[in-house]
């Protein structure tokens, strides 16, 4: 089920309505959401609602048998069990083919031994997989490392687990951000209810008037068939397709903290204005956030962070920031991604650390309107391999951009449009838009609820296609 | 006093408000006539809400996007069904293939078809007379005797769906995996900036020092675009390289370079030069407004063509032929991005015909309708229009061969589905009675790809075969649609050699196949009928 339809919305309708219907019976409740996140995730693929059940029994069990006991060895075995279980399936289903394609392809190339048919499997990957198995982690190994207590209530973890504003595509909650929500009087506030629709319209027009635009009038012709645009043509669907992707994954994340306002609950921030970043390592402190700091915290800093050795320190980064590449896609190309990703925040550090600055260090207003606009240029550029299709189209497009044309004849009025507002808006004071944001709370709710259907209604007369999912689904 | 009531209301209230006020705004469009294409839902159109998800879950693609190695595949048989289910056996049979050659055998028969070669197909080229198709047939049997030097030439015309050279490069590849690879055919001298590719040849040019008149903008005002329909005129430094292909399996070789120019009282003169020979020097210069060719032959390998601007006055190239000795096929892409088919009215009738005739041309394919979809015009008024254009490209010869090539299926957005253009069918009907009235060949793209509708199923499939726009096939479609004309042209051939004129060839169809999925049957009348 996409957000971007009406479908979505009513579901929205009957959960929330169910929700607040049972206010008085809070385990029941909780039930009820969670059958009807299983039933949205069934929307997709009935069978795998096995996978995600399976997944939170395990994790379930785990994280009262690691509390249950203080042998450090038996915590151990258990927490295994489920970093076992977890990756395993992520393994299989999202990196399986690839690694035995990519062995093939290696034995091939280097040893010369063909492998016609390398072992491939058949299946399709679980929706939200990469996203659920980060966040029934972070609950087994917070209770290993005794942060968090398990929850008894079997329900109610596996709400966290598969609640499904934020099942398919995050953002990534941890169990000790969600849970303590659940095990507390749940209210609702004023100021819930019109951020929480806000959020949600904001949302559907980032995706369905921004990024499915930039995404049917540009980017994916230009990326379908590089050699029919000139190279101004191709920078000019890298700036779109950086825009589109920024407004379908923050669309998304919009919608999904806007629906867990209207039934109370608070779900992170996931973009903080990436583009605004002045480097490598800030972009990536404000583009999905949540994936960021769950590898800081997960990953990063058991490995020592850079409380070790400078080589360990740089390794430390390099392994983080691969891993956050390569968990976007199984390919060569998010292979490549990843590398350029994290040689671009070993390269930043060791600079940064020669240049003797800190973090108090403010730049003048030039030097970082410069510096922005470099980060800028990295992001967009390295972005080819992360949009293409695979090495070829990659190779094309980059084929394309030294050719030397300048013409932008195939460039719609509308997409310079689009292109100049959005990334003009992106650049404009924070408080703009949060007035536009106090406009709509001042609203009588029967205003908020007439405007609400004709944005509605516009939505649906701009919309470019039925439904065009969001680029995040497939991760 | 509503102002004091709001203020008071609960939190759960005011969404309970909001939400019954923005329902309330929904069934407003189902009482006021007017509004009813706001309307959210239609009823009886899609399913209910919500419950249609769970009926029809594998319609939606659920993951569309970009890279990885989980992408829905056809290179599987779980793959292959679901495409399948989506966009029919037929259409999807003819993705990812290359088609079956069945290698002759030594006898005096002559050339033979094996039915398997073109199984897989629903819809038929249409040619009830014979006329349209006869010049093409007979040319193919020489090639397909292996008569020495004899190249079968088709030459497409269109417009941004050709442009690209998928569909005719897949039918270019395919012909001559068949027939034998007689070269790459025409490809235009310069390009500027206009969108163009030919696949599988070199070409670079120093664009900004080109001057391009396109037919389709009638920017001559002569009239002479050449057989590409685009005029490349040279300044000083313009220069232009055409060379066989590096890479890939097909153009790498050729033995003959043709260079298209036009000749006039004032003209100027190009040097042109092959690999690292001599540079040899030639004038355009002719008493009387007309047409030049100079060609250059060498032994069959890899080349490359460079020709500059020299002195003079000025020089206006049309294009470049790449091509072997043979025997073998020749499919020239000759892709107009904007263009309705009657834009090539803008061509000098004369001027034309004597491109046509200097190419060689054994078949001529007019492969428009895209761009006219967007017109509000009459089944008539596009009828019309055919007419006149053929006769402006065909000029009744009867030894070069005539094919219309219906437009793809092109859809829009409408009140919240995504539906075929309401002058797609005219078009194609136009077409149709356009060509047969002509004496020429039909070929229904437009039913090959699954008639009313298709753009939408092709849209959701996966592989993905239609653009967002509704009105551009993706690689894999276009891919998919040369595949199918080309079992087209190889079924109609067989019915000619077999000198039955009645009927297609049975193994052909899989109409039944298709109507299990839904899809539209091919149209009744779309039976090869060639005549010897």
């Amino acid at each position: 089920m996409l957000f971007n339809s009406l479908d979505y919305i009513l579901f929205l309708g009957i959960a929330v309505a169910g929700f607040w219907l049972l206010a008085r019976h809070a385990k029941l409740r909780i039930v009820f959401v969670f059958v009807a996140s299983c039933l949205f995730y069934m929307a997709w693929h009935p069978a795998y609602i096995v996978l995600i059940l399976g997944s939170t029994v395990v994790d379930y069990v785990v994280g009262l048998r690691i509390y249950a006991t203080d042998d450090a060895k038996a915590r151990k075995r258990w927490l295994i069990v489920s970093l076992v279980s977890n990756l395993g399936l992520l393994g299989l289903f999202k990196y399986f083919n690839f690694a035995s394609q990519a062995t093939a392809d290696v034995l091939g190339l280097f040893f010369g031994i063909e492998i016609a048919t390398p072992p491939f499997l058949d299946v399709l990957l679980p929706v939200g997989i990469s996203f659920y198995t980060f966040q029934t982690l972070s609950y087994t190994i917070d209770i290993y490392r005794r942060k968090l207590e398990p929850t008894r209530n079997f329900f109610q973890f596996a709400f966290f687990v598969t609640y499904f504003p934020q099942l398919v595509a995050g953002p990534i909650v941890r169990a000790s951000q969600l849970l303590p929500q659940l095990q507390r009087p749940i209210t609702l506030r004023d100021e819930q209810v019109t951020q929480g629709l806000f959020l949600i319209a904001t949302g559907m027009v980032k995706k369905v008037v921004i990024a499915d635009y930039l995404s049917v009038n540009l980017v994916d012709r230009v990326f379908d068939q590089p050699e029919l645009y000139s190279a101004a043509e191709v920078v000019i669907a890298l700036y779109g397709f950086t825009m589109q992707i920024y407004c379908d994954f923050s669309g998304y994340t919009d919608v999904a903290r806007g629906s867990a306002k209207l039934m109370g609950l608070e779900l992170p921030e996931n973009f903080d204005r990436p583009y605004q970043s002045a480097s490598p390592a800030e972009f990536w402190r404000r583009w999905h956030m949540t994936l960021s700091t769950w590898l800081r915290d997960y990953l990063y800093f058991p490995l020592g962070g850079s409380r070790v050795g400078p080589v360990r320190a740089y390794w430390n980064l390099w392994l983080t920031m691969f891993l956050i590449g390569i968990w976007h896609g199984a390919s060569w190309t998010f292979v490549f991604y990843a590398i350029l990703q994290s040689m671009a925040m070993v390269t930043h550090r060791f600079f940064y650390r020669r240049s003797g600055r800190t973090g108090d260090t403010i730049d003048r207003w030039q030097l970082h309107a410069f510096k922005v606009f470099w980060a800028l240029q990295f992001v967009v550029f390295s972005r080819i391999l992360f949009r293409a299709t695979n090495l070829q189209n990659a190779a094309d497009i980059t084929t394309r951009l030294g050719s030397g044309t300048f013409s932008v004849a195939q460039i719609s009025l509308g997409v310079w449009a689009m292109l100049l507002l959005t990334f003009a808006a992106h650049y404009t004071p924070r408080r703009w838009f949060e007035s536009i944001g106090l406009g709509f709370k001042s609203m009588p709710a029967p205003a908020q609820g007439v405007t609400l259907a004709v944005l509605g209604f516009i939505l649906s007369a701009v919309a470019t296609s039925e439904v065009v999912p969001y680029i995040y689904f497939q991760f | 006093m509503f102002k004091r009531i709001y203020r008071h209301l609960t939190p759960l209230q005011h969404l309970i408000t909001v939400t019954a006020f923005m329902f309330a705004a929904c069934a407003v469009t189902y009482v006021v006539p007017p509004m009813q294409s706001l309307r959210p839902w239609i009823p009886g159109e899609e399913g209910f809400p919500i419950v249609r998800l769970f009926s029809h879950w594998g319609d939606i693609p659920a993951f569309a996007g970009h890279g990885g190695s989980y992408r829905s595949s056809t290179t599987t048989e779980a793959g292959a069904e679901r495409l399948a289910e989506t966009v029919g056996e037929t259409v999807a049979a003819n993705l990812d293939v290359k088609p079956v050659v069945v290698p002759p055998t030594e006898s005096d028969e002559g050339p033979k078809v094996d039915p398997a070669e073109y199984a897989g197909i629903s819809v038929h080229i249409e040619d009830p007379t014979g006329r349209g198709m006869r010049a093409f047939y007979e040319a193919l049997e020489r090639t397909a005797r292996s008569e020495k030097g004899a190249i079968t030439r088709v030459g497409h015309y269109g417009d941004s769906s050709i442009a690209t050279d998928l569909i005719t490069s897949t039918v270019r590849e395919n012909l001559q995996a068949r027939f034998g690879d007689a070269g790459h055919g025409f490809v235009l001298a310069a390009k500027g900036y206009i969108p163009y590719k030919h696949r599988g040849v070199r070409q670079s040019s120093n664009p900004e020092d080109w001057d391009i008149r396109e037919v389709v903008r009638r920017q001559d005002r002569n009239g002479r675009y050449g057989y590409g329909g685009v005029q490349s005129r040279a300044r000083g430094g313009s220069w232009a390289k055409v060379g066989t292909a590096k890479r890939g399996d097909v153009g790498k070789s050729a033995s003959r370079f043709d260079i298209y120019y036009e000749e006039q009282p004032r003209g100027g003169k190009f040097s042109v030069r092959l690999d690292k020979g001599a540079r040899e020097i030639v004038s355009t210069k002719a008493e009387t407004l007309g047409d030049g060719v100079y060609s250059i032959e060498a032994p069959d390998g890899p080349h490359l063509l460079e020709f500059r601007y020299s002195r003079g006055g000025p020089v206006n190239f049309y294009g470049v032929v790449v091509e072997r000795e043979g025997p073998g096929v020749v499919y020239d892409s000759l892709g107009l991005v904007g263009a309705r088919a009657n834009r090539l009215l803008n061509y000098d009738a004369s001027h034309i015909k004597a491109q046509l005739e200097q190419r060689g041309v054994n078949l001529l394919v007019l492969g428009f309708g895209g761009n006219e979809a967007s017109d509000e015009r009459t089944e008539e008024a596009f009828y019309e229009d055919y007419l006149r254009v053929l006769a402006r490209m065909r000029q009744g010869r009867e030894d070069m061969g005539c094919l219309v090539f219906a437009p793809l299926d092109q859809a829009r957005r409408h009140r919240g589905r995504i539906r075929t253009l309401p002058t797609i069918p005219l078009i194609v009907a136009a077409q149709r009675r356009a060509a047969l009235a002509s004496g020429c060949a039909f070929y229904d793209t437009w039913q090959a790809m699954g008639g009313e509708d298709a753009m939408r199923r092709w849209h959701k499939a996966q592989p993905r075969l239609a653009m967002g726009d509704f009105r551009h096939a993706t690689p894999a479609g276009y891919e998919i649609i040369g595949n199918m004309f080309y079992k087209a042209l190889l079924a109609g051939f067989a019915g000619y050699l077999a000198g039955d004129s009645s009927t297609a060839p049975a193994s052909a169809t899989s109409t039944e196949a298709d109507a299990g999925s839904g899809m539209p049957s091919s149209n009744a009348d779309s039976k090869t009928s060639p005549n010897r």
